[in-house]
C-alpha cells in the first residue's frame, strides 16, 4: 500500500509540475486606438532643409493608428494570428477638412489614402516587448488641388473672404515602426521613420517640393499641456507665447489643482512637455481649433537613437488613494 | 440483542439513565467522536469507528466482529477489529445506527442511538464482557455524542428533520418556486443571503463551493448556483462555513455539500403540493420616489409546485432506486400605470407653468391617465386593449411567468459490502417568459422592473436547464482500512436569453422572427423629451399635451410634454443568447488508516476538472441602436463585428457590415490534489494537517492561454482538544488559506473582448430629413436602407476625442474590442486566509453549546485595472506587479458566533446563533453589490485609480448583530396524529450606507463621496447624518398537522406563514447622494466638501438643485406577509 500512495504522490506532482512552468501569455501586438485618442509624436529631423522648406518643418504632430485582423476562414470571428497597421497624420486630415468636406470627402479620394498601412512582422512582440512594422505596403497621400481666394465681397450681405489654398500634395511614407508593447505599456509608444514629402503649387509662381526624413516618437494618448487658466484659456508668457504645464501629463490625480482626472498617460512612461505644432502651421487654426494649441506630453529625452520600450518609474500618486 | 428503533430514540437519553446502573455494572463503555475526516464530496460520507477492548484486561481484541445497521443504509455493513482492537466503518449514509459487537468468548453488544451526520466521523470504543462474567447481553441504550471531535470546520448540516418543520425557501428570490436547497444556507451562522445567493463568512456567493452527490454544479461561467435543486429530493445539506480540509475542494468561500436521498430495501415515497396566493398577502408598503410617466408595480402572483418521489428496492439488498419529479411554476403581476405631470402657473413668469410639487415629499405631483367610460383605450403598442368601459385605474396586469421542472433518478448498486457504485442524474430545466409573459433574471426577479417600451422590446424567454450525471464509486480494502473512492462527473448547462418570440441568436438574419428585430432606444432629451404619445403609446383625450415652461437661457417659454420619459425601448429586445456549459470532472480519493503514535487517517486526492463555455451572443437585428440626446441622430450602441481595415467592416451573412451573431468558445483546466493527515493521540488531541496544490488554466476564444493560475498552494493545519475526553467538548484552532476558482466569464469577456465596430447614423430628425434613419422601420434597417448605407453614416462621429477626427484611419466607422486583455506576468490568483478559533460542549443528549471566532482575510485580488484612466485595461493584483500603485484589495471578516444546537429528538428541536461580527474593506467579492455587476473578476471596483478614493470603509455585507432562532415541537396525539409548530426569528442589524456621486468615466454612483460605510439620512441643508440601515427582523411560522393512514402511510398538510407581522422595514436604500460628476471628498463633510469633477470645469456644488432630495429614502421593502400551504403524502 506504500507503493499506492508513493504513486498517488508521484502522479500529483507530475500533473502539478507541468502546471508549474506556466506563464502568463504575452500581450498581443497592438496600439493605443485612434479611436480613443491619438498618438502625441515629436518629429526629430534627420539633415539639414533647404531654405524654402524651412516653414515646412513641423515638430511633431498627432498620430493616428488602428491595427486589424483579417477575417477567419469560417467568416465567424477574425483570425488573431495576422494584425495590419493603419496610420494617419493629423496634419494630413485637417489639411484635407480645411478644403471642406465635399466634394472631397473623408477617405474617399480616389487615387491615395488618407493613411499609410503595412503588417506587423509577428502577432506577438520580441523578446523586449517591441512590435515591428518593418515596411508599410502602401503609403498615405493626398493630392489637394488649389482653392481660388474668395471675395466675399463687402457689406452686410458679404460672405467672409478667404485666401488661396494653393494646390498641395502631401505624402507620408513609413518604414521600421516600432511599437512598445507589454501589459503594461499597451502599444502606447512608438517609434518611426518617416519620410514626409510635399510639393505646394500655387496658381502664381514655382512649384515647391519638399522633402524631409523624420525620426517620429510618439506616445499614446495625446494630451495637450499647454498652461491654461480655471476657465480652459492658455496664460500666455509676457511675450505673448502659450506656455507648456508639465503637471498636465503626471498620471496622478492633483485635486487641488483642480486635476480630477489624470493625464490618462501610463504612469511607466516618461514625460515631457514640448511644443510639436509650429506656429506658421498652414492648417494650424484654420478649421481646427485645437490644432492651435502648441504643447503636448511627448516622450521625455527621445533623440533619434531612442529605442523601445521607454520606461521609468511609476510616480507614486500620494493621499488620493486610500 | 434489542436494537434501538425510531421509538425508542426519542426517548433514549431517559432509558440510558434508567437502565445503564441494571446493565452495565462491569462495563465501561467509552464512546469518543474523532475527526476523521471523510470523503466529502461523496454519497455516504460518514465513518463510525473505534476501538474494541476487553473490559477486564483492557487488551484490544483482535478479529471482533462489527455489525452496524440503520435504516438508511441498505443491508448491513461487517468489519472485524485488527490486531490493536480498531476498526472502522466507512462510506456510510447519514442517519441513525445501531452498532452490534461481537467476539469469540465475549459477550455480545449492542448500542444504538449512534446519530452520523454528512461527513463527520464518530468514534465508538466499547469494553466486551468476557463470557466468564455473569451477565446478559450488554445493551447500551442511549445516543452517542454529537460533538465532533475531530473536525475543526464551521457551519450546520440540515437534514429532513429541520427542513420539513421550519419555514424554509421564503416565496421571493431565488429559486422561490423550486424551493432549491441554496436558501437553506442563510441558517448558518455567518451566513446572509446576497442578491445572487447566500453569503458564507464575509464572502459573495459566487465564492462557494457547490456539490450535490460528488459533483460540483456551480455555474462554470459565473460561479453562482447552476443546479437548484428542490429540497424534497435532498437528504442532507452540509454547509460548511470554514475551517475544513483540503478535501473538499477548491473553494475560497463556504461549501455547499448536498447528499440527495436513495432507495432502501423498502419501497417509500411521497407526493407533495404546495402553492403560495399572492391575493392574500399582505399590505405592501409603497416606496415613494420621484414620480416618472411610466411605473410599474410588481407583486406575487403566486407560486406553486407539485411532485413526488419513490424509492426502492430492484434487487434486494443489490440495487436500489430512488426517482423523483417536481414541477414549480412563479408568476408576479406587474402592474403598469400612466401618469402626466401636473403643471401649475409659474408665479415668476406670467403665461409659463411649472411642475406642481409636493411640499411634503419634494417629489412633483402626477395624475394617473384612466381610461374613460365609453372608449377603448390601449396603453402601448403591444398592450392588451382594455375594455370599453373600464374607467380606473388604466392598470393593465401583465405577467411574468417561470415554470421549472425538476427530476432525479439514482442507482445504487452494492457489489459486496466493500464495494459498491452509485449512479446520479438529476436535472432543474426551468424555462420563463415569452408567449405574452415577462422573463425571470439570474437574480430570480422579473426582467424588468418598469415596462418603459413594447413588450417585444422589454421581453425575452429565459430558458435555464441543467443537468447533472455523477458516477460514483467506493471501495474497501484490507478489512476498510484503506479505501478509495472515485467519481466522475459532467455538469450540463443550456441556457440563454431569446426573443419573446422563441427566436435565438441563431435566427438573426432570419426574416420573420423578432431576432431580426433591431432594438431601437429613445433617449432624446434636448430640447424635450420624447412623449409617450409620439412612441405609439395610446392614452386617453385630454391628456399628455404641451405647457409651455419657462426657458431661463433662451428667455422665453417653450413647450414642454407633460408625459416624457427619456427612456424607452423599441423593436426587438437587443441582447440575446445561447448559453453552453460543460463541466467534466472527475476526482480520486485514496484513504489509508494506520496506528502509529495514535490514529492517522492519511488521505491523498486528486481532482481534475475541464470546464467549456460556449456563449453565442447577439443583438436582434443585428445592431442596437441608442438615439443621441438631440435626436438628430442614432448610434449604433451594440453590435458585433469588426474593421479589417480603415472603415472597412467585416462582410457579414447576406453581405451585411457586421456579425449577426459572435460565438466565444472559452475553456478552463483546474487541477488538483491534496494529501492530509488527521492524527488522533490518545483520543483526547487530534492534529489536523494538509496542503492542496491546485492549477488553473484558462483559454480564451482565439485558442490560446489567457490565463495561467498556478502554484496555488493551500496549506490547511488544526487541532482539536477534547478536555471531557469523552466525546462532548472540543477546543479547536484552525488555519486555513483557500483560493478562487476563476469562473470562464472573465474568458468569455476578456480573451478577448467582444468585438464591436459601431457607426452613428443622420435620424429622421436631422439635415437628412426623410432620408435619415429610423430603426423602428423595416425598410431603413434592411440592406441598403437609410440606417445601413454609409451616405447616413456620420463622419467621425465615434470619437470621443477631438484629435481622433482627423488623425483616425476610420472615419465613420468605430473600432472596439477584439482583444486579449493583457495579464500582469506577475499575476497571482485570489487567495484568502482565515483562522478559526472556537469550543464546544454537549450540554445534553444531542444539545451543543458553542462559540467560535473567524477571522477571514483576503491576500490578493484578481481584478481587471486600469492605470491611465481606462485608456488600457489589464488583469492583475490589485497593489502588487505592474498594479503595485493600487490599493490591495481588503476584505477583512471578523465574527463571534455563540450557537446552540439541539436536534431533533424527544419530539422537538431548537437551533439557536448569534454572530457579531464586521466585514471591513475595498472589495466585496465577485459581484458588486452596488450596481449588482457580475462579473467575476472583471467588477468595475478597482477599474480606475480616481475611483478608488473612499472606497475602504464597511462592505454591504456587513452586519454587526445576527440572531438567528429556529425552534420545532412535534405534539404526538392519538390515533397517529401530529401537530406541528415550527418557528423561525431572525433578525439581523442594517447595512451600512454609503454616499455616491458620479464619475466623469464612469457614470452615476461610482463615485464614492465620503468613506465607505459614512452615508446615512439627509438633512435639509444637503448634509448626512450618518446611520445604517434600519434593523430587519423576520418571524415566520409553520403549523403542520399529519395522520398516519395505516402503517405505513401519513398525510401531512402545512401552512407556512411568513413575515407573520408584516413588518415593513426599508431593505434598499437610495445611496445616490448626487448625479452630478463630483470628487471624492478628501475630508470635511458634504455638502460643503463637495466638488465638481468635470475635468477643466471646477464648479461649485449647489446642494440645493444637486443633492437627491431622495437620498437615504426607501427603494425596496420587506415582502409582506405571504402564506403558502402544503400538502404531502407519505408511503
Amino acid at each position: 500500500m506504500k507503493k499506492n500512495i508513493l504513486a498517488v504522490i508521484v502522479t500529483m506532482g507530475a500533473v502539478a509540475g507541468s502546471f508549474m512552468s506556466c506563464s502568463q501569455p504575452p500581450t498581443e501586438c497592438q496600439v493605443g486606438l485612434a479611436g480613443n485618442n491619438s498618438f502625441a509624436a515629436r518629429y526629430i529631423l534627420k539633415g539639414t532643409p533647404s531654405a524654402e522648406c524651412k516653414g515646412l518643418v513641423q515638430l511633431g504632430d498627432i498620430i493616428g493608428m488602428e491595427f486589424y485582423h483579417p477575417t477567419s476562414k469560417d467568416g465567424a470571428t477574425f483570425d488573431t494570428s495576422q494584425t495590419t497597421l493603419a496610420v494617419q497624420a493629423d496634419y494630413l486630415g485637417n489639411a484635407n477638412s480645411a478644403r471642406g468636406p465635399e466634394p472631397l470627402g473623408p477617405n474617399m479620394k480616389p487615387l491615395h489614402n488618407m493613411w499609410a498601412s503595412g503588417s506587423f512582422s509577428a502577432a506577438l512582440p520580441d523578446k523586449n516587448g517591441v512590435c515591428s512594422v518593418p515596411t508599410f505596403s502602401t503609403f498615405a497621400q493626398q493630392d489637394f488641388p488649389d482653392v481660388p481666394a474668395v471675395d466675399g465681397g463687402s457689406g452686410d450681405a458679404g460672405m467672409p473672404s478667404t485666401p488661396e489654398m494653393p494646390a498641395d500634395t502631401i505624402k507620408y511614407e513609413w518604414k521600421n515602426m516600432q511599437v512598445a508593447v507589454s501589459s503594461a505599456v499597451q502599444g502606447t509608444e512608438f517609434t518611426a521613420d518617416l519620410t514626409y514629402t510635399e510639393t505646394i503649387a500655387p496658381s502664381t509662381g514655382a512649384p515647391v517640393t519638399c522633402t524631409f526624413e523624420y525620426k517620429a516618437i510618439g506616445i499614446w494618448p495625446a494630451v495637450p499641456c499647454t498652461m491654461v487658466d480655471a476657465g480652459g484659456a492658455p496664460i500666455l508668457d509676457k511675450g505673448g507665447n502659450q506656455q507648456p504645464d508639465v503637471t498636465l501629463c503626471s498620471p496622478c490625480q492633483d485635486l487641488d489643482a483642480g486635476r480630477t482626472i489624470a493625464s490618462g498617460i501610463g504612469p511607466e512612461i516618461p514625460t515631457s512637455c514640448e511644443a510639436i505644432f509650429t506656429a506658421t502651421d498652414p492648417y494650424a487654426s484654420a478649421n481646427n481649433a485645437e490644432r492651435g494649441t502648441q504643447f503636448y506630453c511627448v516622450l521625455k529625452g527621445a533623440t533619434a537613437a531612442t529605442t523601445l520600450p521607454v520606461l521609468g518609474t511609476a510616480p507614486t500618486c500620494g493621499s488620493v488613494i486610500e | 440483542m434489542n436494537l434501538l428503533d425510531k421509538k425508542c430514540g426519542l426517548w433514549a437519553a431517559v432509558v440510558l439513565r434508567c437502565r445503564a446502573a441494571h446493565l452495565l455494572p462491569a462495563v465501561s463503555v467509552a464512546v469518543v467522536g474523532v475527526l476523521a475526516a471523510a470523503p466529502a464530496m461523496a454519497q455516504g460520507t460518514a465513518v463510525l469507528s473505534g476501538t474494541i477492548t476487553d473490559a477486564a484486561t483492557k487488551r484490544p481484541i483482535a478479529d471482533a466482529v462489527v455489525t452496524v445497521t440503520s435504516p438508511a443504509l441498505q443491508g448491513e455493513q461487517t468489519v472485524v477489529t485488527d490486531k490493536s482492537g480498531s476498526y472502522r466503518i466507512p462510506n456510510l449514509p447519514p442517519g441513525d445506527y445501531s452498532l452490534r459487537l461481537e467476539g469469540d468468548s465475549y459477550k455480545p453488544y449492542s448500542r444504538g442511538g449512534i446519530t452520523l451526520r454528512q461527513n463527520s466521523t464518530i468514534r465508538v470504543n466499547a469494553d466486551l464482557l468476557p463470557e466468564g462474567i455473569k451477565a446478559e447481553e450488554v445493551v447500551v441504550v442511549g445516543k452517542a455524542p454529537t460533538v465532533d471531535v475531530g473536525s475543526s470546520s464551521t457551519g450546520v448540516t440540515l437534514n429532513q428533520d429541520f427542513v420539513s418543520r421550519i419555514a424554509l425557501n421564503a416565496p421571493g428570490g431565488k429559486g422561490a418556486a423550486s424551493r432549491s436547497f441554496e436558501s437553506l444556507a442563510a441558517t448558518a451562522p455567518g451566513a446572509n443571503g446576497d442578491a445572487y445567493g447566500v453569503s458564507i463568512a464575509g464572502t459573495t456567493s459566487p465564492e462557494n463551493a457547490f456539490v450535490i452527490d460528488g459533483v460540483s454544479v456551480n455555474d462554470p461561467a459565473y460561479g453562482i448556483l447552476g443546479t437548484p435543486l428542490s429540497v424534497e429530493f435532498v437528504k442532507e445539506l452540509n454547509i460548511v462555513t470554514g475551517g475544513y480540509l483540503p478535501e473538499y475542494g477548491k473553494s475560497i468561500g463556504g461549501i455547499f455539500d448536498v447528499t440527495t436521498k436513495t432507495g432502501s430495501n423498502e419501497f417509500h415515497g411521497s407526493a407533495w403540493f404546495n402553492i403560495t396566493p399572492g391575493v392574500i398577502e399582505g399590505t405592501r408598503k409603497l416606496v415613494q420616489s420621484a414620480a416618472t410617466t411610466i411605473t410599474t408595480k410588481a407583486s406575487l402572483d403566486s407560486l406553486r409546485d407539485f411532485g413526488a418521489d419513490i424509492g426502492g428496492p430492484i434487487i434486494k439488498d443489490r440495487l436500489w432506486f430512488y426517482g423523483g419529479v417536481q414541477f414549480a411554476f412563479n408568476q408576479q403581476r406587474l402592474e403598469r400605470n400612466l401618469s402626466q405631470f401636473n403643471y401649475v402657473p409659474d408665479p415668476a413668469h406670467s403665461g409659463s407653468f411649472v411642475k406642481q410639487v409636493d411640499p411634503v415629499t419634494g417629489f412633483p405631483v402626477v395624475t394617473h391617465l384612466t381610461c374613460p367610460a365609453g372608449l377603448v383605450c390601449n396603453t402601448g403598442p403591444n398592450g392588451a386593449p382594455l375594455k370599453s368601459g373600464v374607467t380606473i385605474p388604466s392598470s393593465p396586469r401583465y405577467l411574468a411567468k417561470e415554470e421549472s421542472i425538476q427530476y432525479i433518478g439514482k442507482l445504487t448498486y452494492l457489489v459486496n459490502q466493500d464495494h459498491n457504485f452509485t449512479l446520479s442524474f438529476y436535472g432543474t430545466p426551468t424555462t420563463s417568459g415569452g408567449k405574452g409573459a415577462y422573463g425571470f433574471n439570474n437574480r430570480g426577479v422579473p426582467e424588468v422592473a418598469n415596462l418603459i417600451g413594447s413588450y417585444n422590446a422589454l421581453a425575452t424567454k429565459y430558458f435555464a436547464e441543467a443537468n447533472d450525471l455523477s458516477l460514483k464509486y467506493s471501495g474497501a480494502f484490507n478489512n476498510k482500512r484503506q479505501l478509495l473512492d472515485i467519481t466522475v462527473g459532467w455538469h450540463h448547462q443550456h441556457g440563454g436569453t431569446y426573443a419573446s418570440d422563441g427566436s435565438g441568436p441563431d435566427q438573426i438574419g432570419t426574416p420573420g422572427t423578432l431576432a431580426n428585430v433591431p432594438d431601437a432606444h429613445y433617449r432624446m432629451n434636448r430640447p424635450d423629451f420624447h412623449s409617450i404619445t409620439g412612441l405609439g403609446e395610446q392614452v386617453p383625450p385630454g391628456f399628455c399635451g404641451t405647457v409651455p415652461v419657462w426657458n431661463e437661457k433662451k428667455m422665453k417659454s417653450v413647450d414642454k410634454t407633460t408625459c416624457p420619459v427619456n427612456s424607452y425601448f423599441a423593436g426587438g429586445p437587443g441582447f440575446i443568447d445561447d448559453v453552453l456549459l460543460d463541466s467534466y470532472q472527475s476526482r480520486a480519493v485514496f484513504t489509508n488508516l494506520f496506528q502509529a503514535l495514535g490514529h492517522h487517517v492519511v488521505k491523498a486526492g486528486i481532482d481534475f476538472s475541464l470546464n467549456g463555455y460556449k456563449h453565442d451572443k447577439g443583438y436582434t437585428g443585428g445592431v442596437a441602436y441608442t438615439e443621441t440626446g438631440s435626436g438628430h441622430a442614432w448610434s449604433d450602441s451594440r453590435s458585433y463585428g469588426f474593421l479589417t481595415g480603415p472603415d472597412t467592416p467585416v462582410v457579414g451573412p447576406g453581405g451585411s457590415d457586421h456579425l449577426n451573431h459572435y460565438t466565444a468558445k472559452t475553456q478552463t483546466i483546474n487541477v488538483g490534489g491534496f494529501l492530509q493527515d488527521s492524527w488522533t493521540i490518545m483520543d483526547k488531541v487530534t492534529l489536523n494537517f494538509g496542503v492542496r496544490y491546485d492549477a488553473q488554466i484558462i483559454n480564451g476564444a482565439d485558442g490560446t492561454l489567457g490565463l495561467a493560475l498556478p502554484n496555488q498552494w493551500s496549506p490547511r493545519i488544526g487541532v482539536i482538544y477534547d478536555f471531557t475526553q469523552q466525546g462532548r467538548s472540543k477546543l479547536f484552532a484552525n488555519f486555513a488559506r483557500y483560493y478562487e476558482g476563476v469562473p470562464l466569464d472573465m474568458a468569455d469577456r476578456s480573451f478577448p473582448s467582444e468585438p464591436q465596430s459601431p457607426s452613428v447614423h443622420n435620424s429622421k430628425t436631422s439635415a437628412s430629413g426623410a432620408m435619415g434613419c429610423d430603426p423602428t422601420k423595416p425598410a431603413d434597417v434592411a440592406k441598403g436602407g437609410a440606417c445601413t448605407t454609409n451616405g447616413q453614416r456620420v463622419p467621425g462621429g465615434t470619437s470621443s476625442s477631438p484629435y481622433g477626427v482627423a488623425s483616425n484611419p476610420s472615419q465613420i466607422w468605430g473600432r472596439l474590442g477584439g482583444v486579449k486583455e493583457p495579464v500582469d506576468p506577475n499575476a497571482s490568483p485570489q487567495s484568502s486566509d482565515e483562522f478559526v478559533v472556537g469550543g464546544e460542549y454537549e450540554l445534553f443528549s444531542d444539545a451543543r453549546l458553542g462559540v467560535t471566532y473567524t477571522h477571514r482575510y483576503l491576500n490578493r485580488a484578481l481584478e481587471d485595472m486600469s492605470r491611465d484612466e481606462a485608456n488600457t485595461y489589464f488583469i492583475g493584483n490589485p497593489g502588487y506587479g505592474i498594479a503595485s500603485d493600487f490599493p490591495k484589495a481588503v476584505r477583512n471578516y471578523d465574527a463571534i458566533t455563540v450557537y446552540f444546537d439541539k436536534a431533533y429528538a424527544n419530539t422537538w428541536l431548537f437551533k439557536a446563533s448569534y454572530t457579531l461580527s464586521r466585514l471591513y474593506g475595498n472589495y466585496a467579492g465577485l459581484f458588486r453589490p452596488e450596481t449588482l455587476q457580475l462579473d467575476p473578476n472583471i467588477t468595475s471596483d478597482f477599474d480606475l485609480k480616481s475611483l478608488l478614493p473612499n472606497r475602504t470603509g464597511l462592505l454591504p455585507g456587513d452586519s454587526t448583530h445576527s440572531v438567528k432562532i429556529y425552534a420545532a415541537k412535534d405534539f404526538l396525539l392519538s390515533g397517529g396524529q401530529d401537530i406541528l409548530l415550527g418557528l423561525t426569528f431572525r433578525t439581523r442589524s442594517g447595512t451600512p450606507l454609503n454616499a455616491f456621486g458620479a464619475h466623469p468615466l464612469y457614470g452615476q454612483n461610482e463615485a464614492f463621496v465620503i468613506p465607505r460605510g459614512a452615508g446615512g439620512t439627509l438633512n435639509p441643508d444637503g448634509s448626512i447624518t450618518p446611520t445604517r440601515g434600519d434593523w430587519v427582523h423576520n418571524i415566520d411560522l409553520r403549523v403542520g398537522y399529519s395522520v398516519r393512514l395505516n402503517k405505513d402511510s401519513t398525510l401531512g398538510i402545512t401552512a407556512d406563514i411568513f413575515n407573520i407581522f408584516n413588518f415593513q422595514t426599508t431593505t434598499s436604500y437610495d445611496q445616490t447622494y448626487t448625479l452630478s460628476n463630483v470628487l471624492p471628498c478628501s475630508g470635511g463633510t458634504v455638502p460643503a466638501c463637495v466638488k465638481h469633477s468635470d475635468p477643466g470645469k471646477p464648479v461649485a456644488f449647489d446642494p440645493k438643485t444637486e443633492v437627491n432630495p431622495n437620498y437615504g429614502k426607501a427603494l425596496a421593502y420587506q415582502d409582506p406577509r405571504q402564506f403558502r400551504f402544503g400538502a404531502k403524502i407519505t408511503f
